[in-house]
C-alpha cells in the first residue's frame, strides 16, 4: 500500500523533506514511525511524538490503510 | 472560523472590535509576545511552523471545550506562523463573557490548551548564529522548571 508521510519542525529537520511517499506491506502508524525513525536518524522515539492519521490525531497502534496521509509531529510548542 | 493560523500581523484592536456586545459584562484578552531571550541565549528571530489543516481543525475544537466548561459569550483566538521577531505578536486570544471570572478562566484554559495540544512548533534563532527547534517536554528546558 501506498502511504503519504508528512515530517514537522525537528522531524522534518532531521529528515530533510517535509513530505515522502511511502510503499509499505500494512502495519500501523507507530510501527511505520519506527521503522522510518531507524532508517533515517529521525531522532525522536514514538513516544515522544504525536501522530495523526488523514489529519484527525491518533494513536500509534492505529492500523494503516492505502492512500492514508500520516503526519508525524514533534511536542507542540507554540504559544 | 474562530480560530485563525495567520501568515500576517495581528491587529488585536480589529479583532477586539469584533467580541464588542452590549450583553457581555467583561473581556479579558491574551497576547503571547516574542522575547528576547530564552534560557539565558539573545534570540534575535524565531519561526513558527504548523500543520495548517489540523491547527485549524485542534484550535476550533479547543474554544469548542471552552465554550462547554465556562461559561463564556464569544471567543476567537489567533496564532501567527513564519517569521518573527522580537516584540512582535505571537497569538492573540479574546474571551468575552457575561461575568469576568468566566472570561478569566476561559482566556487562561485557551491559551493552556493550544500550546500544549495545536499542532504548532517554535523555532528560535539565536544573535550567535546558532538555532533551536524549541521542545517544551525536554527537560533541559527551563520553562517546565520555572513555575
Amino acid at each position: 500500500m501506498n502511504i503519504t508521510v508528512l515530517y514537522f519542525a525537528q522531524l522534518k529537520q532531521n529528515r530533510g523533506l517535509a513530505e515522502e511517499s511511502v510503499e509499505t506491506d500494512g502495519g500501523t502508524v507507530g510501527g511505520l514511525y519506527q521503522s522510518l525513525a531507524e532508517q533515517h536518524s529521525l531522532g525522536l522515539p514514538i513516544e515522544q511524538i504525536r501522530t495523526a492519521r488523514n489529519e484527525v490525531f491518533c494513536r500509534p497502534e492505529t492500523p494503516l490503510e492505502d492512500g492514508d496521509i500520516i503526519a508525524f509531529m514533534p511536542p507542540m510548542s507554540g504559544g | 472560523m474562530r480560530f485563525q493560523v495567520s501568515n500576517e500581523p495581528v491587529d488585536p484592536a480589529s479583532l477586539r472590535s469584533g467580541l464588542l456586545s452590549k450583553t457581555a459584562g467583561g473581556y479579558c484578552s491574551f497576547e503571547g509576545w516574542v522575547r528576547n531571550h530564552h534560557l539565558g541565549r539573545d534570540v534575535i528571530r524565531l519561526e513558527y511552523e504548523a500543520y495548517p489543516s489540523l491547527a485549524r481543525k485542534q484550535g476550533e475544537s479547543v474554544l469548542a471545550q471552552a465554550f462547554d466548561q465556562y461559561d463564556i459569550e464569544n471567543a476567537i483566538a489567533v496564532h501567527r506562523t513564519g517569521s518573527l521577531e522580537p516584540g512582535e505578536l505571537a497569538i492573540w486570544i479574546g474571551v468575552s463573557a457575561a461575568h469576568r471570572d468566566a472570561a478569566f478562566e476561559a482566556c487562561r484554559y485557551i491559551i493552556d490548551t493550544i500550546k500544549e495540544t495545536v499542532p504548532i512548533w517554535k523555532h528560535e534563532f539565536y544573535t550567535d548564529g546558532t538555532e533551536v527547534w524549541v521542545d517544551p517536554t525536554d527537560c533541559s528546558c527551563a520553562h517546565s522548571h520555572e513555575e
